[in-house]
């Protein structure tokens, strides 16, 4: 009930003192009174509250005065109905009163704590990485560490090293950027695993990269020649797909929440066998999401590590598509168009 | 490769049948992706075959016709249609009439076309969803067909299911290959297709192979007395369902049999081969020949353009090259209406060498390769596969076209190529896949899959694996098609106790975090826009831009990598400028491709950079006008260096571009240099409608990441009190701040804790050419407590220094 409304209302229940109901309308007020105090949330409001109802000119005080007008049937039920109104109403402001000001202090100031702070305002981190930065920090904490790795890339580490078959169309001029140096723009963040099998030699090896990766995509609302990627790799003596399964499901979880389903697929990809498509099942729906699977004795090897000894897994996730299925963006252009309106919601 | 599959088609290679659910279930389980699926009988049953019974020309616009067709028996509607589609009094073809939605999503409306009412239209193939590729006219001269549904003229009653057939599965790209997967999945048994078997002895066709390496098996049986005509329409509708063009009944075998078998097929007229006889061989100088699509060849090269390194492998016969090897046929030697006697080829090509000519030669064909050559170039089986082929395509020929297959087939085959042997283990299968699998299990999902198993101990076998599995080379493999049989969803998905390993970020992704956290507080939004740039988008920095240049880009907008991230931002400014931002605060994190030893891999360099302009705090109410300026953006700088910890930064005038002379700054760290802020110059950047000035800066991260990662040492908390002094001099406008600052520190000593500028006037209130400023000096003497006098000493000290360097004066 809003204030003016209470304000209608006991005005009508004063003019209406004389009448039989004399007694059900002091009820009421009083039921107001109480409801106002309760609802009080400064000792000033209360104080204004108790001088409406119960001062010299209050409505409960002009009600006692005007008892005299009442018939004198019904004067003694009269004036114990407004008695206890009156007691109603004194009990509620000194429960409030405690509640309010439990050590009894006066206010010694009076602002408007109701208007805005000074606020300097704060950005946003933009969603791309603030899902890039949620993964890696579920991952951190399963052990896994953070490298930059290479954007501008050899045909090395990016293809051969990964076993990629000479006719893989990954490696054609249509599908990817090659530079005037010879080297290619990395197609996928993939291209890292050899590279930190080298760097970090010695088993157990979790490591992880991001970053932005290259297609030769025609811009539409699902493409873009530049996209972000999130790879990882775990190698030890018995590192198992079901260690995958597991890693995949307790990333993806706190990322999209308890109540996904993941679903594993036979794929393709050069660097893993078995091979595995992952497709989570989010909001109603099943996508594709990731590709991952046992890592290639191959691209051990070629890692320097001996593939008799250590085995391992891999997985990589787009995060451009992972982004707008968390924020349930429809257009990826929108990711790099960078209106304020649009970053300013996440 | 998308491989569109009939299920009715499909389900004939399988025993017993499985239902329609079955399939489609098990197909991505064991690795077949389902990309879309069609139920052609509701989709095509609005479609009609109506007969166009006159057939006029339209006034004025050429490259339309106008006929009356009849839909029903007695009924006649106008259709106008474009001519590039050759259509002919007579025949019955796929009608539309206005109202139907045809299956690829378009509806049919009644319309005015040219002045000329039209209710329908004739309907090419692709629009159908026929046909994956192409967009023919089918049609028909068969009269009793006149107003039936194209479902029920077609006798369409089937799924399409197009399939993602994974790129190193070249098995799949057959029916048979599909079949065979999944009656291992569906423990159920494959039904070859109906063969003959083919005579042998000495062959009636001699074949010679020149270089067995690029060719290494070729088989070929002859048909003689074949009629050559159109095939029976359950024939040619099924290979239309599959995505393929009818042409005759031989060619329309060749090609019913590489879909079954994913082994091309070649069928020759055998009596344009001079001599009978049939020569696997490079061409030789001088040769050339017409293929297919009538686009010629010659050993040297094609047309002008087109040089080989190597003539191409061809077959030929006992004079001339015939067909180019394992991608397409001659025109001279295929089979027309008046074929009599039908050579088949089938045989097994090198991979490589396949691509290779792909690649260099110009098929005169609008795709790159054919069917044919896709297969070859992924690998197919020299052995039952080919065999299968060959006697289903005699077998087939017979029944559909005649003729007898009793002459002894031609074989060459130097070097047979046996199945590979390959051994697996349990501990190995179920250390890979974290789950226990017994030997038995492995056995029963390799035989499945035709693997024969011998157990070689009680905990490993050796399995022989067919030669149509080009992908197996390794055990691992094979611990993927056992997983694959069990089914991924059996797996586990439970960690095993290993050892830990430390998560832990680099210094220089912990220092971006850092940076952008630090930046996002201060209001800005953090940006990402592409890397890429024109060649002449930063002409303004000089010097040549070409470190990192894309040869392949698709626009020459997108063709380097840039080497400053200013005009990303800008471009997000203009953006935002646009909508009518009032402020805007920007930054990105990424790297710059700046000068690298050409012989390295351009690693790139990690910086921040960042834009901001217009309103400043645009929710402090109490400052509601303020603008960002110089000195807002160097603040920002300033309180991230602090935040960082990286002491002794210090900023210096500069002159650099895309920064605006006079409100420059170059900025320094322990002596190197680490970046810029200054105004930016929104015309070099190019950015419109802008309506107030927009400040930038960039840094160099990876510079700050030692710097910032210095452990803070403490220091004992001073206990003396401080003596707190303000200053406030009259100096001439063109002293540099930093030096006058320097001074009072100097002169000050040890003993001045802090100073801080808390005013700067310039104005009436002061000479022209002078300004007022005002600093707070915070004394301290860590031993003793410092007197009035004291302090008044060192100020008064400060003050004759300012005097004599500055012509500074004590404000009155």
């Amino acid at each position: 009930m809003s204030r003016d409304d209470s304000q209608n209302a006991g005005s009508d229940i004063a003019s209406s003192g004389a009448t039989s109901s004399f007694g059900a309308d002091v009820a009421e007020k009083a039921r107001i009174a109480i409801e106002l105090i309760n609802g009080a949330v400064t000792a000033d409001e209360l104080e204004q509250l108790r001088i409406r109802f119960l001062g010299k000119a209050g409505e409960i005080s002009l009600l006692l005065r005007g008892l005299g007008k009442v018939p004198a049937e019904q004067r003694p039920a009269a004036g114990q109905a407004v008695n206890a109104a009156k007691k109603g109403v004194e009990e509620a402001i000194d429960a409030k009163k405690g509640s309010l000001q439990p050590t009894g202090r006066k206010a010694k100031k009076s602002i408007d704590v109701t208007m805005p702070g000074i606020r300097h305002g704060v950005g946003r981190r933009h969603p791309l990485m603030q899902t890039m930065e949620e993964l890696k920090s579920v991952l951190i904490g399963l052990g896994f560490r953070y490298d930059d790795y290479p954007e501008v890339e050899t045909e090395s580490y990016n293809f051969d090293s990964l076993n990629t078959p000479s006719w893989h169309p990954s490696r054609d001029m249509h599908d990817s950027f090659y530079t005037k140096t010879g080297h290619v723009l990395r197609t996928h963040t993939s291209a890292f695993q050899t590279r930190a099998l080298k760097m970090l030699k010695e088993p157990p090896i979790r490591a992880m990269t991001a970053g932005r990766c290259y297609r030769r995509d025609e811009i539409d609302a699902t493409h873009f020649p530049i996209f972000h990627q999130l790879d990882v790799i775990a190698v030890d003596k018995s590192i198992s797909f079901s260690d995958l399964k597991w890693t995949l499901e307790s990333m993806l979880q706190a990322i999209l929440g308890k109540d996904i389903k993941l679903q594993f697929r036979p794929s393709y990809f050069p660097f893993t066998t078995p091979s595995a498509e992952v497709d989570v099942f989010y909001r109603g729906r099943w996508m594709e999401l990731l590709g991952s699977g046992m890592m290639r004795p191959e691209v051990l090897r070629n890692g320097g590590i001996d593939p008799d000894v250590y085995q391992g897994f891999a997985f990589g996730i787009g995060i451009d598509r992972l982004t707008m299925a968390r924020f349930g963006i429809d257009d990826i252009r929108l990711l790099y168009a960078n209106e304020q309106a649009f970053l300013s919601q996440f | 490769m998308a491989m569109i599959v009939n299920t009715a088609w499909l389900r004939e290679y399988l025993e017993p049948a499985c239902t329609h659910e079955e399939l489609v279930d098990v197909l991505p389980r064991i690795g077949l992706e389902l990309e879309r699926l069609c139920e052609l009988r509701a989709d095509l049953s609005p479609v009609r075959i109506g007969f166009i019974r006159k057939k006029g020309s339209i006034p004025g616009h050429d490259g339309y016709h106008l006929c009356q067709i009849e839909i029903a028996k007695g009924k006649m509607i106008p259709v106008v249609c474009a001519s590039v589609h050759e259509v002919k009094e007579g025949w019955g073809v796929p009608v539309a009439p206005a109202g139907t939605t045809l299956p690829t999503g378009g509806t049919i409306r009644s319309e005015t076309v040219h002045g000329q009412k039209s209710e329908g239209m004739i309907c090419l193939d692709g629009e159908l969803g026929l046909l994956a590729k192409g967009s023919g006219l089918q049609y028909t001269t068969d009269e009793s067909l006149l107003g039936k549904s194209l479902a029920d003229a077609f006798e369409v009653s089937e799924f399409l299911l197009e399939l993602n057939v994974l790129a190193n599965r070249p098995d799949f790209l057959g029916l048979v290959g599909i079949a065979r997967e999944v009656a291992a999945a569906l423990r159920l048994k494959l039904r070859y297709p109906k063969t003959i078997v083919p005579t042998t002895g000495t062959p009636v066709v001699p074949v010679e192979i020149k270089d067995p390496s690029l060719c290494s098996r070729y088989m070929g049986g002859l048909v003689r007395g074949v009629k050559v005509e159109s095939s029976p329409a359950w024939f040619k509708s099924r290979l239309l369902l599959a995505g393929m063009r009818p042409i005759n009944n031989v060619v329309d075998i060749t090609n019913y049999v590489l879909y079954e078998y994913g082994q091309p097929l070649h069928a020759f007229d055998f009596d344009t081969l001079a001599e009978g006889r049939i020569v696997v061989r490079r061409m030789t100088k001088g040769e050339s020949f017409e293929l297919l699509s009538g686009k010629s060849l010659s050993a040297e090269g094609q047309d002008k353009e087109i040089r080989f390194a190597q003539p191409p492998l061809v077959i030929a016969d006992g004079k001339k090259p015939v067909a180019l090897a394992g991608i397409t046929g001659g025109k001279a030697t295929q089979t027309t209406a008046t074929t009599k006697n039908v050579f088949i080829e089938v045989a097994h090509f090198d991979p490589v060498n396949i691509r290779k000519t792909v690649k260099e030669v110009d098929l005169g064909i609008d795709r790159r390769g054919t069917d044919s050559s896709y297969r070859f170039e992924r690998g197919t089986d020299p052995n039952l596969m080919l065999e299968g082929a060959l006697a289903r395509a005699m077998q087939l020929v017979v029944e559909l076209a005649g003729g007898t297959a009793t002459d002894a087939i031609s074989d060459v085959y130097p070097s047979p190529r046996t199945p590979k042997v390959f051994k697996l283990s349990e501990e190995k299968t179920a250390s890979y896949l974290g789950m226990p699998v017994d030997l038995p299990t492995i056995s029963d999902c390799l035989s499945r899959l035709a693997m024969k198993c011998e157990a070689t101990s009680k905990t490993e076998l050796a399995a022989l694996v067919p030669t149509w599995r080009v992908d197996v080379n390794d055990p691992v493999v094979l611990i993927e098609d056992v997983a694959r049989l069990v089914g991924y969803d059996k797996i586990p998905g439970t960690p095993k106790p290993a050892a830990p390993s430390r998560g832990v970020r680099s210094p220089l992704d912990q220092l971006k975090q850092n940076v952008s956290n630090h930046l996002v507080s201060a209001g800005y939004f953090e940006s990402r826009t592409p890397p890429l740039e024109g060649p002449n988008q930063t002409e303004w920095l000089g010097e040549p831009h070409d470190e990192v240049t894309v040869v392949n880009f698709a626009t020459r907008e997108m063709s380097v990598l840039r080497r400053t991230l200013l005009p990303g931002l800008a471009a997000t400014v203009q953006n935002n400028v646009r909508r009518g931002a009032a402020g805007v605060q920007f930054f990105e994190v990424d790297r710059a491709f700046i000068k690298t030893p050409s012989s390295e891999t351009p690693s790139g360099a990690w910086r921040v950079a960042g834009m901001a302009g217009g309103q400043l705090d645009q929710s402090n109410w109490r400052a509601a006008n303020a603008q960002i300026d110089f000195y807002t953006v160097k603040g920002t700088l300033e309180d991230l260096f602090d935040r960082l910890g990286i002491e002794g930064v210090s900023f210096k005038a500069a002159d650099q571009a895309p920064y605006v002379l006079g409100a420059t700054a170059e900025i320094m760290a322990v002596g190197k240099k680490i970046g810029y802020v200054g105004e930016v110059d929104s015309d070099a950047l190019k950015i419109e409608r802008l309506t107030y000035k927009l400040y930038g800066f960039e840094l160099e991260l990876e510079s700050l990441v030692e710097l910032a990662s210095v452990l803070p040492a403490y220091h004992p908390l001073y206990r003396q009190p401080a003596v707190v002094r303000d200053l406030a001099i009259v100096i001439p406008t063109d002293k540099v701040y930093a030096e006058i600052e320097s001074t009072i520190r100097e002169k000050s000593g040890a003993r001045l804790e802090s100073l801080q500028l808390v005013d700067r006037y310039q104005g009436s209130q002061v000479a022209a050419g002078h300004q007022s400023i005002a600093f707070r000096l915070i004394f301290r003497d860590p031993e003793v407590t410092l007197t009035t006098d004291q302090v008044s000493d060192i100020v008064g000290g400060v003050v004759a220094e300012l005097e004599k360097r500055f012509g500074a004066q004590l404000r009155a």
